[in-house]
């Protein structure tokens, strides 16, 4: 198959952004496109799906729609309460076998891979750029790791996940492809001011 | 700031929600051939003064669809259900009159 094309190819350029600091406020990095597999459920049998999925892929189902489990490479989100998203940035054996074990009554399965680029928003000043278009607290306290939220940016919706690490403050974000080059124009004219540093596609 | 409490996701601004419509209404039967009923159901519309049950779908979160109480004076939302939950106790308030 051939390979996706990024939606930032043509814009995308490595190196820094406005102001020069010592060390970047931020850091922006596009990820590689990522498996990504929506299900969505029915009313009827939902439980029981997420019963499944448990018992079969060894992860528990998000009981609310702002937080993600995982498990090695592969998380669940629940954007909504019939709605799951599975995320890994590899091809995970088990949840094809679980996929194929789905049928029409069970729920409905989309590949979303390519509907989506992720971008990596990571340094002291993530949560600073973030908020310019982002009406979410961000702080610890109420935006912990593991915690994610959809909502809108620069008028684009978007999927804003925080992920643990110990040392720098990191969230990947979730943007429709079609907007992904608005978005992209949008976050680095927030990033010029404090500092930030584009890298290389990792 | 008009903010609404998703009961899936919490509380966000209204620019993640769209506005759909009316709830307080009822749609006449299928069978019902009253011109009059017809007309006052597609065309009019309450303008209340104080609270109003309307549809907001939150569009840029969960997706689901929300039946809101809500105060056309001072915009104070007063509940949040979701739609689902709200039609099946309609439904079951309908079987109990029934």
């Amino acid at each position: 198959m051939a390979d996706a094309l990024s939606a930032l190819a043509s814009v995308y350029d490595a190196g820094p952004v406005g102001v020069t600091r010592a060390t970047p406020g931020v850091t922006l990095q596009e990820r590689p496109a990522r498996n990504l597999v929506q299900l969505s459920g029915w009313p009827e049998n939902f439980d029981t799906i997420c019963d499944r999925i448990a018992a079969l892929l060894g992860i528990r189902v998000p009981v609310d729609c702002l937080t993600v489990t995982t498990h090695d490479d592969l998380s669940i989100f629940r954007v909504g309460p019939m709605r799951l998203w599975f995320v890994s940035d590899t091809n995970s054996t088990r949840l094809s076998e679980f996929l194929g074990t789905l049928e029409a009554k069970d729920g409905v399965v989309t590949e979303i891979n390519h509907s989506r680029t992720v971008l990596r928003i990571r340094g002291p000043e993530a949560r600073t750029v973030l908020n310019r278009g982002l009406p979410i607290d961000l702080e610890n306290g109420a935006f912990p790791e593991h915690v994610f939220v959809q909502s809108v940016i620069h008028h684009i919706p978007v999927l804003v996940h925080r992920l643990a690490s110990p040392d720098d403050t990191v969230f990947d974000v979730y943007v429709p492809r079609e907007y992904a080059r608005s978005f992209w124009e949008w976050l680095i004219n927030a990033a010029e001011p404090l500092g930030g540093q584009v890298l290389e596609v990792c | 700031m008009l903010r609404i409490a998703c009961p899936y996701c919490g509380e966000r601004d209204y620019i993640e929600f769209l506005y759909a419509g009316d709830a307080a209404r009822e749609m006449p039967a299928l069978s019902d051939t009253d011109i009059d009923r017809w007309t006052d159901f597609v065309f009019f519309r309450d303008d209340p003064k104080g609270e109003h049950a309307e549809y907001w779908q939150h569009q840029h979160g969960c997706r689901q669809w929300l039946k809101v109480i809500r105060d056309t004076v001072t915009h104070r939302v007063i509940s949040v259900t979701p739609a689902i939950e709200a039609g099946l106790q309609a439904d079951e308030d309908k079987v109990e009159v029934a």
